[in-house]
This record gives C-alpha cells, sequence and structure tokens, in this order.
C-alpha cells in the first residue's frame, strides 16, 4: 500500500503542505481533489519522490526517500500534466521508453497503444499529435512500464497520474477511467489528481480533499463529497445530489441569469 | 532486441542500422581520398603499386604519405568524430538541437584553457609532470568549467531555457575570449609562435606524437558515449518523467558532460576551433533514421568523421597548393544551416 504520514513540505519559506497523512490501497483508485492552488499536484510530486518533504511516504512498504529509482521505476509510473518532447520520436519510440529498463520487451508497446485506442499510431510522429494524443500516447508510455499490476511475487504495482483527463473529450475521459479502474481491478494501486468532481465520484474508491496544502477530509467520495465541505473547499456554493445509480453529483450553484 | 519479423511503423532502428553500414563505407571512401589527395605530386595508387610489386617506396612517397597525409587523416577522423558526437551528446543533455560547443562556449572555455596552458605553462607547478598533456588537459578542463557553468545558467527545475542557453552562450564566449585576450597580450615572443599555430584550426599540424596524446583523450570519451544512450533517450522526456522511468539522472548528467568536455577538449587542443560540426552532423542523422541515440551517437561519430574529412580535401584543393583552415570551410557551410534550423524551429524555439 501507499502510506504517507505527516508530509509536510515547504518552498522557499512558504508552506505548501501541511502535516498531511494519507492512505491508498492497491485494487482501489484514490483521487486526490481540490480548488486550483490547495496543492493536489505538489503532494503527488511528494509520492513520486520529485520533491524534498518531511515526514514519511512508504510504497509497498518501501521508503520512497531512501530507495533506488531504478526500483522505484519497476514498482510504479508516473504521468505529467504534459509531456512535451524533446526531438522528432515516433509514438512507438516514445511507448518503448517506458520499457527502457525491460529489455526484450518491446512487443508490449503495441498492447499498450491497443488499450488507450492507439493502434495505427505507431510511426506517427508525436510532435505533430494533438495535446489529448499525446497525452494518450504517455499514459500508454506508462501502462508499458508498470505492464503488469500485480506481479508474480504479489507485489502491486502503481499508477501516479496528475490530472490524466485534463486535455481529453468526455468519451476518452470515460475511456481513460475504465483504463486505470481495470488496472485496479488486475490488483494494482491508483492515485490520481483529479479536477473534475463528478468524474471523479464515478471513478474513485478513495477521495482526499486538500485546500491551502492542508487535508480536509478524506474517504469514500459519497461521505468527503458533502455539500458544507466543498462549497466551503472550493469557496462558492456547491449542491451534493445522487444520480439514481447513487453516484454522487455535484450542481454548482451560480445565480441565475437576468 | 531486433527482432528479424516484419518492422513495426515508425520503428527505424532498422534503417539506422543500414546507414550504420552506408556510413563506415564512406569513411573508407574518405579516407582514401584523403590519403589520395594532396598538394605533394605522390600518387598512392603508384604507390600502392610499388608496394604490392614489392618495389621500396622513394624516401619522399614514404615522408608524404606516411608522416603527412596519413596523421592528417586520422587526426581528421578523431577530430569530426568527437566534434560530432560531442555535439549530440550535448543536444541531447539540453534537450535541444541547437546545442554545439562551438556556439554556447565550450570551445571558447577550451580554448582559454588550451591557451593558459601555452602561456602560462612553464609556470604551473605540474607542468613538467603533464609535458605533452599540458595544453590538452587544460583545454579538457576549460571546457569542462564552461559546460557546468552553462548548464548551471541555462537549466532551471530540469528544463532548458533555450533562449537563456543561447544567450548565456554569447556571454561565455565573449568572456573566455576576453580572458584568452589578456593571456595572448601577456605573452612573449616564444609563446605568441606557440599560440598562433595552434589558434590556426587546421588539421595540417598532425604528427603521430600529437595524435598518440589526442588519441587516447577522444576515444576514451568516445567509447563511453554510447554507455549513456538510452539515458539520453530517456532524457528526451524531461529530468522528472526521465527519473520516474528509473534513469539515474544525476549521474548521466555528470556523465554527459565530462564527456562533452573531454572530447571538445582534445578536438580543440589538437586543432583549434572547428565549428558547426556538432551541429550539422547530428542534425542530418535525426532527419535521416530519428533521434534514437542508440544509433545516432555511433552514427554521428562515422558521418562527422567523413564530413572533417571531407571539409579538409576542400581546404586542400580549394587554393591548391597553399590550404584553407579548415575552420574557414565549416564555418561557411554550418553557419546558413544553423540559421536554416534556427528559422525552422521558430516556434519551439520559443525566443
Amino acid at each position: 500500500m501507499l502510506d504517507a504520514r505527516n508530509v509536510s513540505a515547504r518552498q522557499g519559506r512558504k508552506h505548501i503542505l501541511h502535516d498531511i497523512s494519507f492512505s491508498a490501497q492497491p485494487g482501489q483508485v484514490s483521487a486526490i481533489v481540490g480548488p486550483s492552488g490547495a496543492g493536489k499536484s505538489t503532494f503527488l510530486k511528494a509520492m513520486t519522490g520529485d520533491l524534498a518533504y518531511s515526514g514519511s511516504i512508504t510504497l509497498n512498504g518501501q521508503d520512497i526517500a531512501q530507495a533506488r529509482l531504478a526500483d522505484l521505476a519497476r514498482i510504479r509510473a508516473v504521468l505529467s500534466q504534459s509531456t512535451p518532447m524533446a526531438f522528432p520520436f515516433t509514438v512507438i519510440e516514445v511507448v518503448r521508453l517506458g520499457l527502457i529498463n525491460s529489455p526484450g520487451q518491446d512487443h508490449i508497446a503495441q498492447s499498450a497503444l491497443a488499450r488507450v485506442g492507439l493502434t495505427g499510431f505507431e510511426g506517427r510522429f508525436y510532435q505533430e499529435l494533438s495535446g489529448g494524443e499525446q497525452q494518450r500516447v504517455q499514459l500508454a508510455r506508462i501502462l508499458a512500464q508498470v505492464w503488469r499490476p500485480l506481479g508474480d511475487d504479489g507485489v502491486p504495482s502503481w499508477l501516479f497520474l496528475d490530472e490524466p483527463v485534463s486535455s481529453l473529450d468526455i468519451g476518452h475521459q470515460l475511456q481513460v477511467m475504465r483504463i486505470v479502474r481495470d488496472f485496479a481491478s488486475a490488483g494494482g494501486g491508483v492515485v490520481m489528481v483529479m479536477h473534475d468532481l463528478n468524474l471523479t465520484a464515478m471513478s474513485a474508491d478513495k477521495v482526499l480533499l486538500l485546500k491551502d496544502g492542508r487535508a480536509i477530509d478524506q474517504g469514500n467520495p459519497s461521505t468527503v463529497f458533502r455539500n458544507d465541505q466543498l462549497s466551503h473547499a472550493y469557496e462558492c456554493d456547491l449542491f451534493v445530489n445522487r444520480t439514481p445509480s447513487t453516484y454522487a453529483f455535484i450542481l454548482p450553484q451560480s445565480a441565475a441569469p437576468s | 532486441m531486433f527482432s528479424m519479423d516484419r518492422p513495426i511503423a515508425g520503428d527505424r532502428s532498422r534503417s539506422a542500422l543500414r546507414l550504420t553500414c552506408a556510413l563506415v563505407v564512406l569513411l573508407v571512401l574518405t579516407c582514401i581520398a584523403g590519403l589520395a589527395v594532396g598538394a605533394a605530386g605522390t600518387s598512392l595508387w603508384s604507390a600502392l603499386g610499388d608496394l604490392t610489386a614489392g618495389r621500396e617506396l622513394s624516401l619522399r612517397d614514404k615522408v608524404v604519405l606516411w608522416e603527412i597525409r596519413a596523421p592528417r587523416v586520422l587526426m581528421g577522423v578523431l577530430v569530426g568524430a568527437s566534434l560530432a558526437v560531442s555535439g549530440a551528446v550535448l543536444q541531447g543533455l539540453f534537450r535541444n538541437p541547437l546545442a554545439d560547443p562551438g556556439i554556447v562556449g565550450v570551445s571558447a572555455g577550451a580554448s582559454l584553457g588550451a591557451v593558459a596552458a601555452i602561456v602560462l605553462g612553464a609556470s604551473l607547478p605540474f607542468a613538467t609532470v603533464l609535458g605533452t598533456w599540458l595544453v590538452p588537459v587544460a583545454a579538457f578542463l576549460g571546457a569542462w568549467c564552461a559546460t557546468l557553468l552553462l548548464y548551471r545558467i541555462a537549466t532551471r527545475a530540469g528544463r532548458t531555457s533555450v533562449a537563456t542557453m543561447l544567450l548565456a552562450g554569447i556571454a561565455l564566449t565573449a568572456l573566455a575570449m576576453a580572458l584568452t585576450g589578456l593571456l595572448v597580450y601577456m605573452a612573449d615572443d616564444a609563446q605568441l609562435r606557440d599560440f598562433t599555430f595552434w589558434n590556426m584550426g587546421t588539421l595540417a599540424g598532425a604528427t603521430w606524437s600529437k595524435i598518440s596524446v589526442a588519441a587516447l583523450l577522444i576515444l576514451l570519451p568516445l567509447s563511453a558515449a554510447p554507455f549513456l544512450a538510452s539515458g539520453l533517450n530517456g532524457l528526451a522526456l524531461g529530468e522528472a518523467a526521465a527519473s520516474h522511468i528509473g534513469i539515474p539522472v544525476q549521474r548521466l548528467k555528470f556523465g554527459a558532460i565530462l564527456i562533452v568536455a573531454a572530447a571538445t577538449g582534445a578536438a580543440v587542443a589538437v586543432s583549434g576551433g572547428i565549428g558547426f560540426v556538432g551541429i550539422v552532423v547530428p542534425h542530418l542523422l535525426r532527419l535521416a533514421s530519428g533521434p534514437d541515440h542508440r544509433f545516432l551517437l555511433p552514427n554521428a561519430a562515422l558521418l562527422g568523421a567523413s564530413l572533417l574529412l571531407m571539409a579538409d580535401l576542400l581546404s586542400r584543393m580549394i587554393i591548391a597548393p597553399a590550404e584553407l583552415p579548415i575552420g574557414i570551410i565549416t564555418a561557411i557551410l554550418g553557419g546558413p544551416f544553423f540559421l536554416f534550423i534556427l528559422l525552422r524551429q521558430r516556434g519551439i524555439v520559443d525566443l
């Protein structure tokens, strides 16, 4: 499992994370939500080892501050909000970068592309794709990196995703959510930063709600997503309702048009 | 790694390997041309004919072929390969096709080191220990300092600003040239003579003794470079993403800077300033077979060597029997090429 305890971080003199404790289980999809500037991506960066922090973060029992990069790369893959590439790589060449430490596994690259619905894009130049297509190519790359959600030894793999659907249309948003659900169902763990509360309510087993670098609440979306809590976090009136299929959905309550 | 079944679209590894074979042939041909062409009337073919017939070569032919042309060709191969490979590694490090040791100040740093060694040489405590190695080692140190400084300035939080890189390169070059000028001003007549010969930037002064020093300094970084190849591929994703796929980014950067400094330093120490090879060669190869450094680095060494030999042939032929400094030829051909890349990339460069 992923276990973060009393994680704090500062940028210069400013505290950007205050004493956050959070855990995520393999087999589940966990999401981090909160308004812009709440520290969602910062907290994700701490968990992926890109940010110095105080407190402790362990992944599958390994302290990530002590673990070797190559060992971490075997059990977790990270998707950034966007990944501009230097040099004109083709799509298949980009996906194979995820297999850089798995010699002889190049065939996985094509399966990963098929998983994100980009079969036939192998020979296209990455730089010529749309932002959404680039994001899916990078998703294929990180899926290839941790292709098996659960290793032979029973050790789960993890996906850390920073706003994986931000540049996608609704069809592909749902596709990506299906992919992460399949990954979790097969025994892997998923931690993702999300903006869209409704998509999060539909897709996540657990949410962590952040505001100003502090954890406001965490747990099942139906318990975390409450009118008062969300309205406080986002500083606007939000109204939580239930769809017939029991997912929470959140309607913004704006002033009626005059 | 390279399966024999039908190639996948977008997988350019096979065409890159075919290119390697073609480049080997090209290098052999240019080497032969380098041995065959020269101001003296010596013919490689009649010399070979004499040798196969068991006849002794004339002293003149022996000197021309063995003491003048052969070391010159070998020096051209070494310098061309090291310039092209250091260009490719520097571009991989900065994640930008416009990084060239000559443009971003690395060569100027090497020059400063070399000139400091020539002028201050006698007064340096370890000068006698290093002997003929003094100038190349000083050039390496100069190039190393320049590359480190440039990286510190141009790269923030793992991202290189191209504008900052090019502008910092201008400033570093100006600073290094000013300090070089100061040293030249201090130099006595004998040192000035040494400096002038070194500064001409040609392959003309190649001798076997010079090569023995340069070969080691150049072959070490060239044989180390392929070990960086897959790391540099990963670095194309950016520093953070590269470390996420398990690449030890700090070690990779340190190694790349060391290799660039050693290869550029040695090339500058033996041949003065020869520009643009490091930018033209990797760019042509990326167009031909993609940016995968596992193929780009060896192919750059081969094409760099061939191109420099061709430029050297031109420099010997244009105003024969006199010759132009080779640096002029590479700058005349490479300068417009650099501008062409800059203009084509204007959107990406984002100045």
